[in-house]
């Protein structure tokens, strides 16, 4: 594969593994306060992602460092641009580990009260502002010459922003109810997670649709070539397909093949989103000469195949990792342990 | 206040702030190896305890890195773009081989180690300790690569000119292996080692002037006084070759850290005190040994003087008394280390360090005294660099992003503040907690199911902490 179109899929991929991975954990912040109601409840919650969450930020730190070495010029348009928001991301991510762990300190009832509504907050905002970042990218933004950002801030606030930015809330907290309904003993706990479900689940599709009628409406125009668009099609029908499959198994009580169902939606989305994006990284709101592209804004060939030896080298051991660390915690929660 | 001020105010902050955590982590896990490869060996359930114990503090404190972590990963492109676009190709291979290699490799089996306990045989157990040691090791090559490629570049060249200017691989093994990449390598892991040592011993250290856990405190100080001993004898030999270096790449560095003006001639003498007054060109108040610097330098009684600030430009000078004061920090609290350690086993060799008190307590301020040193010396490496950001190629005001103004950075450094405050004071909390609980007593009470929950909290292995009172 070629060099530059192999660094865009090994991104995508970190990408995808992130967001499959992380939102779950995200998604289970999200629904905390207004699934769990007693604190054993919570704890329940808390307790399935707390051995996990940590390494499946990892991907998110992998993702930012191949994106510096893979793409530099793009990494920094990226993140100079949209300074606020990734700052917002920034202490969104760092309140969610400390209100996870700020709410054991003291047993007060208006203090785990006062952290898990800020974990509650700090997953909403992580999800909103990532989908929001991922509009823009897609977009378009103000570029220069020089590669750098010249837009503004209140610019990045499109209408597309706010509404990837809602379904990739209702994306995340669709993902960590499955997640739960499969790590959460029977109970009325359960009954309540799987009602959570349908209704995340309707919410989800609604909002998605609401997105690709605007992107198919408002964005296309912006591209002079649509050589991916049997592509995105067929992904399009993949996740239609994938979204529908998800809620039979929720039907038939088959709660693992829900939550895979779901993984591989993600999974499908990112793919989408990558034949949309290809092979701009960053398009330019007016000039499409001005695109940051896989090829104007690489490293040098040399860096990329270095690169490329490093990750064919270095992944297979990071998914054997993996791989352990959750086959080694793959009971449910609740049972016994020791 | 200015765009380039504010950026390097936030850089220095929230780095300063995670140097506080992977240090410590990497000089923990050697020690967890260490006593849990005891337990092994031996089959005394106190090194088991000791390990748990030490297992349970590297919890906290690794959770706190990775969440840190991130943060100065983003600001190379938030607040420092255009210093991305001239190194990503040099920084793209480390960046990249860190996250690949390393942050895996320790993520991966710190589950393990942490939650694992009672869920993997203790063999496998003590091979994911082994393996988050060398996880951690391996997390802090890349990054000191790229941090010395940027103090002594090599394996480059610059292609294009101006706001398009890059720099480019040219020898990717040069680039590695940079003149300063292994010695400040080795000098980074050694001084974590420090850390590890006396942060073990400081809590030993109190424990034994309390009296308390008498089963497992002495092991602690052995295997803390051995470790310490070993790590500052090294590092002041590693200290030494560094510092070498840096006359040979970087002179205005080394002699803006000795408060050097005059090159003069004859041997230069070594500043003990002083303050560099950068206006007078002169080091005020001045203790010094006479030649000493000459004779580290060169290593030899040769009669010649080593390179003052006088042969470069005032422009081109590093802030002084920063860079004087954080180097001379850190290398007195090198040496206040190394003769505690060296003490400390001297008794405990004649068997009387228990009744030693005043070694007891400087012992324990040898804690702070680490942390303090470590910061010092990467401040000391980072100030000493300026006014460049990649030494002689790029200054540090052409670095910063053009999207960025003064008032968003302001917003940041205060949000960093207000969550880095809660960090912190979590930080401490949950240590004092770890601290006074101790490690659990060598013939454990039946398994008890706790209720710990979080990131932090489970951490405490759920047979022996209830977190609700």
């Amino acid at each position: 594969m070629e060099l530059h179109v192999f660094w865009f899929v090994l991104l995508a991929l970190m990408l995808m593994a992130y967001a499959i991975l992380d939102g779950f954990d995200l998604g289970v912040g999200l629904v905390l306060n207004l699934l769990a109601k007693s604190e054993d409840e919570k704890r329940t919650f808390l307790d399935s992602i707390a051995p996990l969450w940590d390494g499946n930020e990892v991907w998110l730190v992998c993702f930012g460092g191949a994106f510096f070495g893979a793409f530099p010029d793009a990494y920094a348009a990226a993140f100079s641009g949209f300074y606020l928001p990734f700052m917002a991301l920034l202490a969104a991510l760092l309140l969610r580990a400390v209100a996870m762990e700020l709410r054991n300190v003291e047993s007060w009832p208006w203090w785990r009260r006062l952290w898990d509504v800020a974990l509650g907050l700090a997953c909403l905002l992580t999800s909103a502002v990532a989908g929001g970042i991922l509009a823009n990218a897609l977009q378009g933004v103000p570029l220069g010459v020089h590669h750098e950002f010249t837009g503004t801030l209140a610019g990045l606030a499109t209408p597309l922003a706010g509404l990837m930015g809602f379904k990739t809330v209702m994306l995340f907290a669709l993902h960590g109810t499955l997640y739960l309904r499969l790590r959460v003993a029977p109970g009325p706990l359960r009954a309540r997670i799987e009602r959570a479900g349908w209704i995340l689940w309707i919410v989800y599709l609604l909002s998605f649709t609401a997105v690709q009628l605007y992107v198919w409406n408002n964005v296309f125009w912006a591209y002079t070539s649509l050589a991916h668009l049997t592509l995105a099609r067929l992904a399009m029908g993949l996740k239609v397909a994938l979204m529908l499959g998800c809620g039979l198994a929720l039907a038939h009580k088959r709660p693992a093949v829900a939550f895979l169902l779901s993984a591989a939606n993600i999974a499908c989305l990112a793919f989408l989103y990558a034949c949309l994006l290809f092979p701009n990284l960053i398009a330019s709101h007016s000039d499409p000469s001005l695109n940051l592209t896989i090829y104007n804004a690489s490293s040098t060939l040399g860096t990329l195949s270095t690169m490329r030896w490093v990750a064919l080298a270095g992944m297979p051991l990071a998914l054997a990792y993996t791989g352990t660390v959750y086959w080694v915690f793959r009971a449910r929660v609740k049972t016994p342990e020791d | 206040m200015d765009v380039v001020f504010l950026s390097r105010l936030q850089f220095a902050m929230t780095i300063m702030f995670h140097y506080l955590f992977p240090p410590l982590t990497i000089g923990l896990s050697v020690l967890m190896v260490a006593a849990e490869g005891m337990y092994l060996k031996t089959g005394n359930r106190c090194y088991r305890s000791v390990a748990r114990f030490w297992t349970r503090l590297f919890g906290v404190t690794f959770a706190m890195g990775v969440a840190t972590g991130i943060v100065n990963q983003f600001q190379f492109g938030t607040n420092w773009a255009a210093y991305a676009r001239y190194v990503g190709d040099i920084f793209g291979t480390a960046l990249a081989s860190e996250g690949i290699f390393a942050f895996f490799l320790e993520t991966g089996f710190f589950g393990v180690v942490v939650f694992g306990w009672n869920r993997v045989s203790p063999r496998f157990h003590f091979f994911c300790t082994f393996m988050v040691m060398v996880g951690g090791l391996f997390s802090s090559i890349w990054i000191v690569i790229a941090n010395s490629w940027m103090q002594t570049p090599a394996g480059y060249t610059i292609v294009g000119t101006g706001l398009d200017a890059r720099a480019h691989v040219t020898d990717f093994w040069a680039m590695v292996l940079n003149p300063s990449s292994v010695d400040r390598l080795v000098h980074v892991w050694l001084a974590a080692f420090v850390l590890g040592a006396f942060f073990s011993l400081a809590i030993s250290a109190w424990y034994a002037l309390r009296g308390k856990h008498p089963e497992t405190t002495p092991i602690m100080l052995k295997l803390g006084l051995v470790y310490a001993a070993l790590a500052c004898t090294l590092v002041m030999i590693s200290g030494d070759s560094s510092a070498r270096l840096v006359a040979v790449h970087q002179p205005t560095k080394l002699a803006a850290f000795e408060g050097h003006f005059d090159t003069g001639t004859g041997r230069s003498p070594f500043a003990l005190f002083g303050y560099p007054d950068a206006r007078e060109k002169k080091l005020r108040y001045a203790v010094e040994i006479p030649w000493l610097l000459s004779v580290l330098t060169y290593h030899s009684l040769e009669d010649k003087p080593v390179a003052g600030l006088d042969q470069t430009p005032q422009q081109d000078w590093p802030p002084l008394p920063m860079a004087f004061y954080t180097f001379h920090v850190m290398a007195f609290l090198g040496v206040y280390m190394a003769t505690v350690a060296y003490l400390g086993l001297f008794f405990r060799w004649r068997g009387t360090l228990q009744r030693q008190r005043w070694l007891l307590v400087l012992i324990m301020l040898g804690g702070p005294a680490a942390f303090v040193a470590n910061e010092a010396g990467w401040v000391a490496a980072e100030v000493g660099r300026q006014p460049w950001i990649v030494y002689g190629l790029l200054r540090t005001s052409d670095a910063v992003s053009e999207a960025v103004n003064a008032s968003h950075v302001l917003s940041s450094i205060i949000m960093f503040l207000g969550i880095y405050f809660l960090m912190g004071l979590l930080w401490l909390y949950t240590l004092r907690r770890r601290v006074l609980d101790g490690p659990e007593p060598v013939a454990p009470p039946p398994a008890d199911p706790g209720l710990a929950a979080g990131w932090l909290a489970s951490v405490v292995d759920r047979s022996e902490a209830s977190l609700e009172p």
